[in-house]
């Protein structure tokens, strides 16, 4: 889509993309942001106006003082601000975080974990873990490793099958990963670059997609789970542990579980089943990648 | 001598899914999800072969002296098993 | 673009009348998906689209869910749709496994006072397994008890583990003196609220004989645990609805006493006259006499007999406030938000709490929420 017609649309009526499984309707009238926005959504479907979506949010920048002084961007989902105003130079994280809100917001007809998915030949990897496990900078690298970069925040499972969906979303990195991205994938498109944030300087990587590539396979079986931890220094070691435990690391990362009841419970049965499951302690990359590629035999 | 017992319709309280040699259990009445060790689901399943007296579970479980008994609490605790006699 | 009205969403249709002293027609969709679920056969994407939003800022997905899913046969739904429908029923139950829960909690702790402890609202709808509870969004639970087991009640919540959240001094002591309520409690590992009050509405309407009338009237359910009787139910709903003060969820309260009506009609034939009568005998004819009105308008719930219709019209506010609360049942969206609804809103607002205390304190209250941003924080901090 011509940069133009994208930056006309997101004004008004506003874009209409095909997220995995959801639809979300985004207008903003922040030329800078409507780049960005065609850059991380250049794979995805567009759908017509006239659609019943998911999610309906804007990007404004404040009005009054706040339009000229440290102009501040506000996100609205609904037409209801659910965030307080962050600088406008962070538009597109703010986004990016917003989209994520509406989802652990709203779809509790799945089962919605934070963790970073990847998957490959109809098989998932999942890497649930907290925010600092270094999870993201892991899966920007898996991305560019031959596997299809699902979200590197949110897994979404589908509590009747326990298969994961495919969200296809920008990477968040932080800082050194940044840099680290930089270095090895120079071609890698990042956007919404932004200093200064509570997290530091922060990024998106662009999901490495051909065009049309979101239009099929969207979603996958849970294969493995690999618990990540980032500790400086420190020699890989990827070691296997039970099913069970990972199912507990899989429910305490959930943002919904307790929401499904017996339901959730019974998905994440399902979704461990036929995983083998994982700790990751790694202080280099390369290493990291190594022994994944080893156990996963991709 | 003391007996241990699951508790009466612990199949419409709990769920349990033995994955591996743990398992995880659903509590349907509080909706906490909890791990069962090891030792724990063996422990439940010898009470589910009709095993009773305390002492031959213990021998059973070949868990250190102490451990049975907090692990015997801790199942109390979750309200799954039912400790009777002195 | 969203603003656009759809003409086929809205219009009520065919054999329902409205009287003429209605100040507008609404066209929104979720009222007219609420109203006629039927009429949702012919929604197109965009109506459909409208629907959801204005339902998720209304905060009735779930009831619209419910109406949705009683269709038969099944329609078809946009994903969007059918998925926010599916999300809603999910959050619905697990809320109702939530206060059944602490209900359990609570009974023991409360069972050894000797006081019948009223439930009201959510709570009570979920312990009589009424169709109110099913997809009801809501986060505490109300405990209605005699004014002086008031401390009783609090210093056995409080031993057990809840607390009071960080709340200011000032506001601490307008509840107290000024709502019919305790802070509410907090349980600090389950998170989960109490708030506790010693009449079921504000001290200046009903006497005290009456509120004492109601507590002693209640159906007990397990000891200590009660529920008003049928028409005390709606009563506090419909008082709930327009004494509040806060006028974002009206829409939603309103779904409660329709959904009640519906059901004590079917339980029993004389509920409508017995509503009227207890209405009147408590002083509370009006509230009723504007719910039902707009139940039936907003909602489509039947007028019922002649008797209760009558009633109505009998009882019913007018003119210049009743353009305000038509206004305040509009969802707070751009796509439902009319000229005046804002100024609606305040109205309202400065309405239920004149109903509640002296003009003076009011307006200091008013001053003081101005000053500080109102009782309540914004609901999430920046990601």
């Amino acid at each position: 889509m011509p940069v133009e017609q994208c930056r006309a649309m997101l004004v008004a009526p506003g874009l209409v993309l095909g997220i995995g499984p959801f639809t979300a309707r985004i207008r903003t009238p922040i030329r800078a942001l409507a780049e960005d926005v065609r850059a991380i959504y250049g794979a995805h479907e567009v759908l017509r106006d006239a659609t019943a979506v998911d999610f309906d949010v804007a990007v404004r920048p404040s009005r009054g003082l706040r339009g000229y002084w440290r102009p501040q961007a506000r996100f609205f989902s609904d037409g209801q601000e659910p965030f307080h105003p962050l600088p406008l130079d962070q538009a597109a994280p703010f986004l990016e975080w917003g989209l994520n809100w509406c989802i652990a917001a709203h779809a509790h007809d799945l089962l919605v974990l934070h963790a970073a998915v990847l998957a490959r030949g109809g098989r998932a990897l999942l890497m649930p873990a907290p925010s600092g496990s270094g999870k993201s900078t892991l899966a920007a690298a898996l991305a560019h490793a031959g596997w299809r970069l699902y979200s590197d925040e949110l897994a979404l499972i589908d509590p009747s099958s326990g298969r994961v969906f495919a969200l296809d979303r920008a990477a968040n990195l932080k800082n050194a990963a940044i840099d680290l991205v930089r270095r090895r994938f120079p071609k890698t498109p990042l956007r919404g670059i932004a200093r200064n944030t509570s997290k530091g300087t922060v990024a998106l990587m662009c999901p490495p997609l051909e065009p049309g590539a979101v239009a099929d396979a969207s979603e996958a079986v849970p294969a493995w789970v690999i618990l990540p931890r980032w500790i400086e220094g420190a020699a890989t070691d990827l070691l296997p542990i039970g099913r069970a435990q990972a199912f507990l690391q899989l429910a305490d990362n959930a943002m919904n579980y307790s929401i499904h009841g017996r339901r959730g419970f019974e998905a994440l049965c399902r979704t461990v089943a036929d995983a083998a499951c994982f700790t990751l302690i790694y202080g280099d990359i390369d290493e990291a990648m190594a022994a994944i590629a080893r156990r996963t035999g991709c | 001598m003391s007996v241990l017992a699951r508790v009466p319709a612990f199949d419409r309280l709990f769920l349990v899914r033995v994955l591996d040699d743990e398992a995880v259990v659903f509590d349907q009445t509080s909706g906490d999800t909890h791990l069962l060790s090891a030792p724990a689901v063996s422990l439940l399943q010898r009470l589910d072969d009709g095993a009773r007296g305390r002492a031959e579970l213990e021998a059973g479980s070949k868990l250190p002296p102490g451990e049975f008994e907090s692990l015997v609490e801790r199942l109390a605790q979750l309200g799954m098993i039912e400790v009777c006699g002195s | 673009m969203l603003s656009e009205p759809v003409a086929a969403a809205g219009r009520p249709r065919g054999e329902v009348t409205l009287p003429e002293a209605l100040p507008e027609v609404l066209p929104d969709a979720l009222i007219a998906a609420l109203r006629d679920p039927e009429a949702t056969r012919r929604f197109d994407a965009r109506t459909w689209d409208r629907t959801l939003r204005q339902a998720r800022v209304a905060g009735v997905t779930g009831a619209l869910a419910l109406r949705i899913e009683a269709l038969h046969p099944a329609p078809a739904l946009p994903p969007a749709v059918r998925r926010a429908l599916v999300s809603a029923r999910t959050l619905g139950a697990k809320i109702e496994r939530d206060t059944r829960c602490e209900l359990a909690v609570l009974r023991p702790l409360l069972a050894g006072l000797g006081v019948p402890v009223v439930l009201l609202k959510g709570a009570a709808y979920v312990a009589r397994g009424l169709p109110a509870a099913r997809g009801r969004i809501f986060g505490d639970i109300d405990l209605l008890v005699p004014r002086d087991a008031l401390e009783p009640v609090e210093r056995v919540l409080l031993d057990a583990g809840w607390a009071y959240g960080p709340i200011a001094a000032y506001d601490a002591a307008y509840y107290r003196r000024w709502t019919h309520e305790l802070p509410p409690l907090e349980h600090p590992l389950r998170g989960t609220l109490i708030d506790v009050h010693h009449a079921i509405v504000q001290e200046r309407t009903p006497s005290p004989a009456a509120r004492s009338q109601m507590i002693g009237e209640a159906v007990p359910l397990d000891a200590p645990f009660a529920v008003l009787q049928p028409a005390d139910m709606v009563l506090h709903a419909a008082v709930h609805l327009f004494n509040d003060g806060e006028f974002d969820r009206a829409l939603r309260d309103l779904l409660d006493v329709d959904s009640l009506v519906r059901t004590f009609r079917a339980e029993d034939a004389g509920f409508d006259r017995a509503l009227a009568a207890r209405a009147s005998a408590m002083g509370l004819a009006g509230q009723v006499a504007d719910a039902l009105h707009f139940a039936r308008y907003l909602l489509g719930l039947d007028p019922g007999s002649d008797g209760i219709a009558g009633f109505v019209e009998q009882h019913r506010t007018r003119g210049l406030v009743e353009r305000c609360f038509v206004q305040g049942f509009r969802p707070d969206h751009e796509t439902a938000r009319s000229f005046g609804k804002t100024p609606a809103h305040r109205l309202l607002y400065l309405r239920g709490h004149y109903l509640r205390m002296p003009l003076l304190p009011l307006s200091l209250h008013l001053l003081r929420k101005a000053l500080t941003g109102g009782l309540h924080a914004k609901g999430a901090s920046g990601p």
